[in-house]
């Protein structure tokens, strides 16, 4: 073994340098690359900047663009300020932030356990139960239904209302199943031979081996329940119990039906673009913090690790 | 059972399933709308009893179709409800929408507690984002668990199948206690135009309280700062709008004629009816089936084709006209009159330059035949629950009424803008926002009811003179169609087509379907729905002598 | 040796982490998959089979008692695909059966053609044009040697997923609508303006482009999770066996995402019939219908016509069969191919 790929297997990322025996990379292949990643960050980083900038422009500005501003003319937190500034938001930001948490806990701890109890053939029901998670992917209930679940249970205007309905996702489940099984079996034969219980080989072995995959269905199910609105619209009366999503749409309406706007309900400055922008900035910011994290269990060698460990 | 028709039977025979034949059902026709004679309809809704706030003139005097125009704000409001209208002390559900931001909830917002303590109770609203209110709606109607009070726009109930259905028999009746004389024990429901209440009758009960409309549904704009700059005059037909196009169009300096909905106005300059309209030989044609209407297409479509609409426009048939017409990259663009005020409140204070004008009304050819659409009497409605007895239902209607006081009553300031002082500050008789105000200040209880408009607006330069000039003008061309004075509900059929056949004359303005298609997409438009209407509405029409 | 390299037995079965997956094109050495002996045996009584497996079954209670209660009972409401709905007057136990009717009145449609054969070929253009983007994305960004560069990188192209499609819309429409910056900046030079907006022939691309934009960067997530579960070492022999970059990359890379991309490509299929519905409603009147219409807005349309929940359920029961018999279909291609796929017979 040499040192190189105990390195790279400590820090847990890839160092910068490349190992030993990789070949350094042709110059032509290295010019097509950076031209490559040069035009997807620009395809990416142009439209976000436009919609930085718009979000920190003066409606002066914005009117004269006529729409996303391209060139600055003075920078102003106005947008910001007036949305932080709203005390239903801030109140906002700690109810989404409690329903995702506690959403994305009980849905990963949920999906991964149903995972794995899935990921047996043969097992006792496996058939059925695996089935059921299909038709799951591809039927709906309908709206009115569920609804109807929600209210018979008592869950009307109680957070539960927001995390439960959509608390299990066929998609992620049977994605963390798949994974699961690439486990190689013989790794889980042998736990199973020294006596291992199936909750042992799950906490012991299979989840340190599919940390990556875990994070990303746990990103999955958090990016989920942090831009839900609809069912808070549903099911939620009290509006100090909404979620910032669904606060957030407020900001955003401005094509008024008629009568509405014939009356002057709206009063005279109707949300500006500058807001909707910066309501478009405020949704991207938790993904920033998100997705750091997750990365970071994106390592290498997770499998050899774990069969020590 | 009716022989099922052949295109079924073809789909049957082709899936080769013949038993499923025999657990294939006809399914009962669709609602095919109810219709209340002109002679009943007054039995059950109140008699119109104007109401005169005292000691209150307005500047340019109101009528039937215009709106009294405050040139000044009142120095004072006179409070119009003297009781407060929640006795009970149990408190009021309601389901609301609501355009624009949250206000803090019940216990966190002063603004609440201000009204509620004038009502004499507490209301507790249960609102939702007006764009998907109809989400909502449908579910908790469905699920027949509904507030006390439900506060529902007409673009939101045609959407809902079988919605008079559900009106009936989750609803109340409110003739009993409103039906001609009795309004008088709530003077300000009783107020109301009495079209306005007749739109309130769904299948031949009085359910709705009205939110009034405006008889105008819209009228052109232009930038008027524009049209000097380039030595431009309004359009005086339809025909001007062509010359107008070619002058203003300028892709180079970013610069379109027109914006998005034009082609209402088009399609009222042709003298085109809003909907149904008397032929000759005493049968009734839809808008869809007039010349005048095929006409419009055509004329329409040039000015698509020749550029003249904003590429934007072009691209989203809903795009936000308003940014551009701010921006200046449109000059000419037809709007709600309450557009108006709007933005000027909007781009003025940015842009001094920004010169937004109304254009009098305008026939297809110079000197041709001038008419205006008359617009719906009503669209929004606060039903009531059924069931809630006697006492109860009386309570919720006296808070209807207190929250139907016309502009210049004290009501109508604590609903709008809360409490002097508080809410708000009279600055050069304009009213002024605070902080607070714009935080907690959500209209909500406006939508407990409805109330006559007013037009005073009077903090923007000449806009409450000119909007009364054009009322004035528009009010003499007004058109009535053959159905005013009954409450007819359409069709749902016939309502489910409106916006398929109206996305295909989209489709043929875009160049995407050719001219000569309309006659085929006019004849769907009947097989599927328009003839049996027609029947539908000329029975009601004969019925009611107005054939 | 320091503690996390790995023992010689563990390099051997770590192999199967990408070949047990992967299946016969690598050439490197592949484990024989032996059975279990404990789990795949056959013949078991379900009582022996119960007394095992019981662990397995409260693992899943949890996850069985939310979906029983949140899809299997609410979706016992679709029975109302086969009545004549009247949620007022006779309710779901009231209301009268009427067959496939509402199922008929699907087809009897001249537009649902339109529509299926529209959703469907988009589905496959994305099929072919969309669905290995995230792929070759995620294979382009692990390839960037240096770690923070990756991070950076990844953390821009995944944005987009988080814009409505108001936004990207809005977006494409300022860069190369008719009023949109590339047209501006033509006349500004003397040039005709350009409109891909609105050009109906070429819809399916620029909605494929714009899926790709809002897309790709979350699907690639998924990608560079299963290309961190391949085992470095592999990477490493094979080098030493003089594999060149291309060579580990067609061989180990590949073979190692073999399951995920066999797996999302079926659950693709599911959803043949789920191209979107938002996208395609805010680009109607820029392309017409005859273009943009698919299976939702169809759906959509028809069911404001009709006002009819039976209706509604009666289609939504339509995609999901198909959706059903396309992963059905799919799954049984999949192991004839030797893969696992998404549905494992026992």
């Amino acid at each position: 073994m040499t040192a190189s790929t105990l390195s790279r297997r400590r820090g847990g990322r890839r160092p910068s340098r490349l190992a030993p025996w990789e070949e350094p990379p042709s110059a032509a292949g290295r010019l097509g690359k950076g031209t490559l990643i040069t035009l997807i960050l620009v395809a990416v980083l142009g439209p976000l900047y436009t919609i930085v900038l718009t979000s920190l422009s003066s409606a002066k500005t914005v009117t004269e663009a006529g729409g996303l501003v391209l060139v600055p003319d003075g920078i102003t937190f106005e947008a910001y300020r007036q949305i932080f500034s709203d005390t239903v938001v801030s109140r906002a930001i700690l109810v989404s932030t409690g329903v995702t948490i506690v959403g994305t806990l009980i849905s990963a701890g949920v999906s991964v356990l149903g995972a794995y109890s899935l990921s047996r053939p043969g097992s006792f029901l496996h058939r059925p139960l695996l089935f059921s998670i299909l038709l799951m992917f591809v039927f709906f209930p309908g709206i009115i239904p569920v609804y109807l679940m929600v209210s018979g249970l008592g869950l009307k205007d109680s957070y539960w209302s927001l995390i439960l309905p959509t608390a299990v996702s066929a998609f992620n489940v049977v994605v963390l199943r798949s994974f699961f099984m690439n486990i190689p079996k013989e790794i889980l034969d042998s736990a199973r031979i020294d006596g291992a219980g199936e909750f042992r080989i799950l906490f012991r072995i299979v989840l340190p081996m599919s940390k990556a995959v875990t994070a990303v269905v746990a990103m999955f199910y958090a990016v989920g329940y942090w831009n839900a609105w609809f069912n808070a619209m549903l099911y939620i009366d009290d509006t100090r119990k909404w979620p910032l999503a669904l606060i957030l749409r407020q900001y955003v309406v401005d094509s008024n039906p008629l009568p509405a706007a014939t009356a002057g309900v709206t009063g005279d400055a109707p949300p500006t673009l500058a807001i909707k922008m910066a309501i478009v900035v405020i949704a991207v910011i938790p993904a920033l913090i998100l997705y750091p994290l997750v990365q970071r269990h994106f390592t290498k060698g997770v499998i050899v690790g774990a069969v020590k460990g | 059972m009716p022989t099922p028709n052949p295109t079924r039977r073809g789909f049957l025979g082709l899936v080769g399933a013949s038993v499923l034949v025999a657990g294939c059902a006809e399914k009962r026709q669709a609602p095919k709308g109810t219709a209340v004679a002109a002679d009943k309809l007054s039995s059950l809704v109140p008699t119109r009893v104007p109401y005169e706030i005292p000691g209150l003139k307005p500047d340019l005097p109101g009528s039937e179709f215009v709106q009294p125009g405050f040139l000044k704000r009142p120095a004072e409001m006179v409070q119009a409800v003297t009781t407060p209208p929640l006795t009970s002390g149990k408190e009021v559900t309601a389901m609301t929408p609501l355009w624009g931001t949250v206000p803090p909830g019940l216990g966190s917002n002063s603004y609440y507690d201000e009204v509620n303590k004038r009502l004499g109770g507490v209301v507790r609203f249960n609102i939702s984002d007006g764009n998907t209110y109809g989400d909502k709606l449908s579910t908790v109607l469905a699920s027949g668990d509904v507030p006390e009070m439900v506060m529902i726009p007409q673009w939101e109930l045609t959407k809902i199948g079988h919605f008079t259905e559900a009106a009936n028999k989750l609803f109340a009746d409110l003739s009993p206690y409103l039906a001609g004389d009795k309004a008088k024990e709530f003077p300000l429901l009783a107020n109301y135009d009495t079209a306005a209440w007749q739109y309130g009758v769904f299948g031949g009960v009085l359910q709705g309280i009205p939110w009034q409309n405006d008889p105008y549904p819209f009228a052109t704009f232009v930038r008027e700062d524009i049209m000097k700059k380039l030595g431009l005059e309004h359009p005086k037909s339809a025909d001007d709008l062509v010359t107008l196009g070619k002058a203003i169009t300028s892709p180079k300096d970013k610069r379109w004629a027109f914006g998005g909905g034009m082609e209402q106005e088009v399609q009222r300059a042709f003298g085109v009816p809003r909907e149904w309209r008397k032929k000759s030989d005493g049968t009734l044609e839809y808008k869809y089936e007039t010349e005048e209407f095929a006409a419009h297409i055509e004329f329409v479509t040039k000015l698509f084709e020749a550029g003249y609409v904003h590429p934007d426009v072009v691209a989203n048939k809903d795009a936000d006209n308003k940014a551009i017409f701010g921006s200046g990259e449109i000059v000419i663009y037809r709007d709600g009159l309450g557009a108006w005020h709007e933005a000027l409140g909007r781009f003025q204070a940015d842009n001094p330059d920004f010169d937004m004008q109304i254009v009098d009304p305008y026939p297809a050819k110079p000197g041709g035949r001038l008419i205006m659409w008359r617009n719906e009497p009503a669209s929004m409605f606060v039903f009531i629950k059924k069931g809630l007895g006697d006492a109860r239902t009386r309570e919720l209607l006296a808070l209807s009424n207190w929250a139907s006081g016309p502009f210049g009553t004290q009501e109508y300031e604590l609903c709008y803008n809360g409490v002097e002082g508080k809410h708000y500050n009279v600055v050069n008789g304009q009213v002024k926002q605070t902080a607070l105000g714009r935080k907690e200040v959500a209209p909500t209880y406006l939508f407990l009811s409805g109330r006559p408009n007013a037009n005073a607006m009077s903090q923007y330069d000449g806009l409450v003179q000119s909007l009364w000039d054009w009322q004035t003008k528009a009010s003499k061309i007004l058109e009535n169609d053959p159905f005013v004075g009954i409450r007819v509900e359409t069709p749902s059929k016939m309502a489910g087509m409106a916006t398929p056949t109206e996305d295909k004359m989209q489709e043929i303005f875009r160049g995407k379907r050719p001219v000569s298609e309309w006659p085929k997409i006019l004849k769907e438009w009947q097989e599927q729905g328009g003839n049996e209407a027609r029947e539908f509405y000329m029975k009601v029409a004969r019925e009611n002598g107005r054939l | 040796m320091s503690t996390d390299t790995s023992t010689g037995a563990a390099t051997g079965t770590s192999t199967g982490g990408a070949a047990g997956a992967g299946g016969g094109t690598a050439t490197i050495k592949k484990p024989r998959r032996r059975r279990a002996p404990a789990h795949e045996a056959p013949g078991l009584t379900w009582r022996a089979k119960l007394r095992r497996d019981w662990p397995l079954l409260v693992m899943n209670l949890p996850m069985l008692l939310i979906v029983v209660a949140f899809w299997w009972i609410p979706a016992l409401g679709n029975v109302i695909a086969f009545q004549d709905y009247n949620p007022y007057t006779d309710g779901i136990l009231g209301s009268p059966v009427i067959g496939f009717t509402n199922f008929a009145l699907l087809f009897e449609d001249p537009q649902f053609l339109r529509a299926i054969a529209n959703t469907l070929s988009i589905t496959a253009f994305q099929l072919v044009f969309y669905f290995p983007v995230p792929i070759l994305l995620a294979l382009l960004l692990n390839s960037i040697v240096s770690a923070r560069l990756r991070a950076f990188v990844q953390g821009v192209v995944y944005m987009p997923f988080f814009f409505s499609w108001v936004l990207v819309i809005a977006i494409f429409q300022q860069m190369f609508g008719g009023a949109g910056l590339l047209a501006q900046i033509l006349r500004e030079h003397g040039y005709e303006g350009v409109d891909w907006m609105t050009n109906s022939d070429t819809f399916i691309l620029l909605i494929t482009s714009q899926t790709i934009w809002k897309d790709a960067g979350w699907g690639a997530i998924i990608f560079l999770a299963a290309l961190s579960t391949i085992d470095p070492h592999l990477y490493e022999a094979a080098a030493v066996d003089g594999a060149r970059r291309w060579r580990r990359m067609w061989h180990i890379t590949l073979p190692g995402l073999r399951p995920v991309i066999v797996l999302l490509l079926i659950l693709r299929l599911g959803d043949a019939l789920n191209v979107g519905f938002e996208q395609f409603m805010l680009q109607r009147s820029a392309v017409g219908s005859e273009a943009s219409e698919v299976f939702d807005t169809f759906v959509y349309w028809s069911g404001l016509r009709t006002g009819d929940l039976g209706y509604g359920a009666a289609a939504g029961l339509f995609k999901g069969l198909v959706g059903l018999l396309l992963i059905l279909a799919a799954n049984r291609v999949a192991h004839a191919m030797g893969e696992r796929g998404v549905y494992s017979r026992s």
